[in-house]
């Protein structure tokens, strides 16, 4: 059975979500002032190390903790509404590479299981 | 156990021991965060063949530039590792000319005597005076000659910038170490229409690019957008006028923050990016400058739709850029 992950399309897909994702955090009123001060380069490593995350391509984020990685953000006033923004723009970005909603389901409720670490609750 | 070189000195690594661990074992302080190869915060630099993973998710660019994480890289026996703006060529120079652009640039002229000192243009060199004293500057002149130009901004109060501009100096020696960067013209654009965005000096790594992409016949169209606070900033207008001539598929677009409207555009080259038309899909840009203008209009160009892979940058430091000799 293939996985979530090589259904989605892999690695190619992470880079073509990455791309459409960054684009949409960038602009959205709600959450681009937690992006403003970071490199882009760098910034588009970590969420591409996200999104294989996400996509089931890696059974852990590997990265910093993600309560590490967002307790500055979490100081600067990240709250809940903040990650359903980015989830919400995770699933748009999904419907604009063609993925089947079962499937974005999937991936939905795989980000959705950092939520309290991002949050610094758990 | 294996030894490797840092910064010319010699240190043992223990068995299966990545290039981080090594370096902090052996007491010197290198960047890193999550150790996983995402953060690119480890990021260092050698000649030697390393494992495909501690370059995973670099641009092609940075690969051939011999970029790594040293956290997903293991320690080869002998292998020499620089940090990533160190140079490991140098090289005698001689100045052999300074020719004034405008009231505040001056065209300084180095005849390289290591002949095998090669560089691409649009990357960066460190100068380095006889006392030390170092600062970057970029390639403004085609690649593979034995003399580089570059482009020096007097700035006041700036050591360096003053002793460039001011002071007689031809037939003064200088140490180049280098070519650094990631900001030059290679033949895999062809088929690309090439965005170049400069303000101030930035507009000499650019120089260099489109130098190289109209020698290489580049087919596709180029676009120079050089951006100045007020006139007296545009320097090469004719020379590059002249270029616009007699490359039809060559367009340079000078413009001023204030100013005369009926010689330039006037207007803030931010918004001058923002509005212009481009080939989304088929373009590969080149940001040079102010760093602030630098991150702004990188971030207008990809949210345009250019992929982030065909977006090069050199944002120009104050005499902050690492500059290690």
């Amino acid at each position: 059975m293939s996985t979530l992950y090589e259904d989605i399309g892999g690695e190619a897909a992470v880079d073509a979500a990455v791309e459409i994702f960054y684009r949409k955090v960038l602009v959205d009123d709600r959450i681009k002032s937690f992006f403003n001060d970071v490199d882009m380069e760098k910034q588009m490593a970590k969420q591409k190390s996200f999104l294989t995350f996400a996509f089931g391509g890696s059974s852990k984020y590997s990265g910093k903790s993600m309560k590490d990685a967002h307790s500055h953000l979490v100081e600067r006033g990240l709250v809940d509404s903040h990650v359903d923004a980015v989830v919400e723009l995770l699933g748009e970005t999904l419907k604009e590479l063609d993925v089947a909603d079962d499937k974005i389901q999937q991936v939905v409720t795989i980000a959705e299981s950092v939520r309290g670490q991002v949050l610094g609750r758990e | 156990m294996p030894t490797f070189i840092f910064k010319e000195q010699k240190y043992q690594a223990n068995e299966n021991q990545t290039v981080l661990d090594a370096l902090i074992n052996n007491g010197i302080e290198i960047q890193n965060s999550c150790r996983s190869g995402v953060c690119q915060s480890c990021l260092l630099k050698t000649e030697s063949t390393v494992e495909s993973l501690a370059q995973k998710g670099l641009k092609d660019t940075q690969k051939k530039e011999g970029l790594f994480f040293s956290c997903q890289q293991t320690v080869v026996e002998g292998m020499e590792i620089f940090e990533c703006h160190e140079s490991n060529k140098s090289s005698v120079g001689v100045i052999i000319a300074q020719e004034p652009l405008s009231a505040s640039v001056v065209l300084v002229k180095i005849d390289i005597k290591d002949k095998s000192f090669g560089y691409n243009a649009g990357q960066f060199i460190n100068l380095v005076r006889s006392d030390g004293l170092c600062r970057p500057y970029s390639i403004a002149n085609q690649s593979g000659r034995n003399i580089i130009e570059l482009h020096v901004r007097r700035i006041p109060g700036g050591v360096m910038s003053e002793w460039l501009y001011g002071d007689d100096l031809l037939g003064q020696e200088v140490k180049i170490t280098g070519p650094i960067g990631e900001c030059y013209y290679q033949d895999v654009y062809s088929d690309q229409d090439l965005l170049l965005v400069g303000t101030g000096t930035g507009l000499a790594p650019l120089c260099g690019i489109l130098l190289d992409a109209l020698e290489s016949n580049h087919s596709k169209k180029i676009y120079l957008h050089h951006g100045a606070l007020d006139e007296e900033g545009l320097y090469y207008v004719e020379k590059l006028k002249s270029l616009a001539n007699e490359n039809p598929n060559f367009e340079y677009i000078p413009a001023v923050l204030k100013g005369d409207s009926d010689k330039y555009n006037v207007g803030n080259i931010v918004d001058i990016i923002k509005e212009a038309k481009l080939n989304v899909k088929d373009t590969t840009t080149f940001i040079c400058g102010d760093p602030d203008i630098v991150k702004a209009i990188k971030e207008i160009v990809f949210l345009k739709g250019v992929s982030s892979k065909k977006i090069f940058s050199d944002p120009f430091v104050i005499s902050k850029k690492t500059c290690s000799v």
